[in-house]
């Protein structure tokens, strides 16, 4: 089976031969070690990871980085987004990465990270403003919010004809305490551009998966009403497991699941085998849905753990 | 409903106009500035923090009322100095060194403002002498500290190690909090308090006095 059969085994809830993986780390230790390997896909290479995450190479602020959590925005005011040139989804180098990332792993779940729209006008205006402007210049932020919209689609459209394995929607909605901002508004100003990027990828047969950190429990229905199959990264100490697996378990898979601030950091090797076991038990049985990943795990984690986190995935979950 | 009411109702529903507006109309009633804060301002976010706390309102609803507070605020302070109306506590508050968020710790400012604390809001990046000294110089009894990057948390115990060794210990209470901040994280590095949201950590902060 290769990765990207046992990826999209996965998401539809029929149990692949194993689970599929991934795993996410705080950048610089990430770098280590891709200096060791030699490859920038080295979780696949060097790991077996299942999943490359790729991204089209267009920015809102300028430039080319594609990272809109990355970026380094100077424009604050509203008059300045407004008369921003925008990027040209059809300039072919947007779509560079995805096509390097697709020819050169033709057996890997590709999927494509999608900051959304909201999220885009949250980079341009900061997050310290965009709450307060869904009160104050709610015209603007939908003005805003079109424009981006309309270029993301183009994108969105091309990259499933493109042939990627998943479309992946990102954005912060909640904190460890909950959402940061009301379903209502949450209803207004995010998930109908959302819902039209999402409906691309449906038309094309490509599953849907959303991230969000934090305790997501209120957010989950919204989601599914979008389209979504997978939440990203569902992490344990906000997220109650079994009670997702009851709740929504029949309608959405988990990618993630895992531990990113005590165990897999903290714990003994040990301890690591038995908690990627215990995530395994209770999400991903008995259907399968579930890709294993962590959030950004911290630059100390010793290697002897995240070597126990991969074995375990690799040698010790059967269905 | 009363003019402080009135100031309580709006400042929830963050209309800073006519929080100030209310303001200036209440104390030409001759109500006194200090029951103007405690009956009005106070009394309409203590309400938003309790929602909050509850997932009744979001961040941005706690955003728009704090401003209204702060719209409130411009009139009132002037006259709660002449009237010779002390705070009841002084809060050095700042994000720690290597941490540029900021969110969080200013709805901890407002809330902390909105319960009557004098707030020395030190910002970002703050460095631990930058927290002593300010607590020095301006006498303030409580430090309050916010992290929000598991790889700036450790600066928390720098600021409380510097503590000690200017002789502080127990003298300045710290307080901390911020997205990976636990209890038991607290605990280990010896700060004197800790809450997971910024309702409660004016209680926290009140139960230092
Ligand atoms: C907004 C945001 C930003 C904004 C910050 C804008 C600003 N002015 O603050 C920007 C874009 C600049 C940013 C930058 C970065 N960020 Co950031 N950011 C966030 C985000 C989305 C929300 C944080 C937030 O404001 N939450 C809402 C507030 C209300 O919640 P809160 O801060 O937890 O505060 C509450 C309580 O904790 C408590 N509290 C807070 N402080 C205090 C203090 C005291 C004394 C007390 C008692 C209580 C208390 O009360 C508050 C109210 O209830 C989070 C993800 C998330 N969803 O949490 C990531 C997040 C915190 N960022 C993260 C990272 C990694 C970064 C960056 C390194 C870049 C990157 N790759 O994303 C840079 C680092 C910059 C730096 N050196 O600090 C990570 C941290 C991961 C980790 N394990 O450490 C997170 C979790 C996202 C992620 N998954 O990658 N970020």
């Amino acid at each position: 089976m290769t990765s990207k059969e046992r990826f999209l085994k996965a998401l539809n809830h029929q149990k692949p031969d194993r689970p599929p993986f991934n795993f996410w780390m705080d950048r610089p230790l990430m770098q280590k070690y891709e200096n060791e390997i030699g490859h920038r896909h080295w979780r696949v290479t060097h790991f077996g990871a299942d999943v490359i995450e790729t991204f089209p190479l267009i920015n809102f602020s300028g430039g080319t980085d594609a990272n809109a959590w990355d970026a380094h925005v100077e424009i604050k005011s509203w008059d300045e987004i407004d008369n921003l040139s925008l990027p040209d989804p059809n300039n072919p180098k947007v779509y560079d990465l995805i096509k390097k990332d697709l020819d050169e792993f033709p057996d890997t779940a590709v999927i494509l990270d999608m900051i959304t729209p909201w999220g885009h006008v949250t980079t341009l205006r900061s997050y310290e403003n965009v709450y307060m402007d869904m009160y104050d210049e709610p015209e603007r932020f939908h003005a805003a919010s079109r424009k981006f919209t309309d270029i993301l689609k183009v994108v969105t459209e091309r990259a499933c004809e493109m042939g990627i394995t998943a479309l992946y929607l990102m954005e912060d909605l909640a904190d460890r305490n909950g959402l940061t901002i009301s379903p209502p508004m949450i209803e207004e100003f995010v998930l109908p551009y959302a819902a039209e990027l999402s409906e691309i990828a449906q038309k094309h047969n490509i599953p849907v998966m959303f991230h969000s950190d934090g305790n997501v429990g209120d957010l989950l229905d919204m989601l599914t009403n979008i389209g979504v199959q997978a939440v990203n990264p569902m992490q344990p100490h906000l997220n109650n497991a079994s009670e997702f697996k009851k709740k929504h378990g029949d309608k959405l898979a988990v990618y993630g699941g895992l531990d990113n601030c005590y165990i897999i950091p903290d714990g003994t090797p040990e301890e690591v085998r038995e908690h990627v076991l215990d995530v395994f038990n209770v999400i991903g049985k008995p259907d399968g849905a579930l890709i294993f990943s962590t959030h950004d795990i911290p630059e100390y984690t010793p290697k002897e753990n995240v070597e126990a986190l991969i074995s375990t995935i690799k040698n010790k979950c059967f269905y | 409903m009363s003019v402080l009411q009135e100031i309580a109702e709006n400042l929830m529903k963050g209309k800073a106009p006519v929080v100030k507006e209310l303001v200036s109309k209440a104390l030409d009633e001759g109500i006194e500035p200090a029951t103007v804060l405690a009956d009005g301002l106070i009394a309409g976010m203590n309400v938003i923090g309790a929602r909050f706390k509850k997932n009744e309102v979001y961040v941005p609803e706690v955003l728009i009322a704090a401003r209204a507070m702060h719209a409130g605020m411009d009139i009132l302070k002037p006259k709660l100095v002449a009237a010779g109306v002390e705070p009841i506590g002084k809060v050095v508050i700042g994000t720690v060194k290597g941490d540029l968020h900021d969110i969080g710790k200013n709805l901890v400012c407002m809330m902390l403002e909105g319960a009557g604390f004098e707030v020395l809001d030190i910002g970002i990046d703050c460095a631990p002498e930058k927290f002593i000294e300010t607590a020095k110089d301006k006498d303030a009894k409580i430090i309050a500290m916010s992290a929000l990057l598991t790889t700036t948390m450790p600066s928390m115990k720098g600021v409380i190690e510097e503590l000690n060794k200017a002789g502080l210990k127990g003298i300045v209470k710290t307080m901390i909090g911020g997205a990976p901040v636990t209890q038991n994280y607290a605990d280990e590095i010896g700060a004197d308090g800790y809450s997971p949201d910024a309702a409660s950590a004016v209680d926290l902060a009140k139960s230092f006095l």
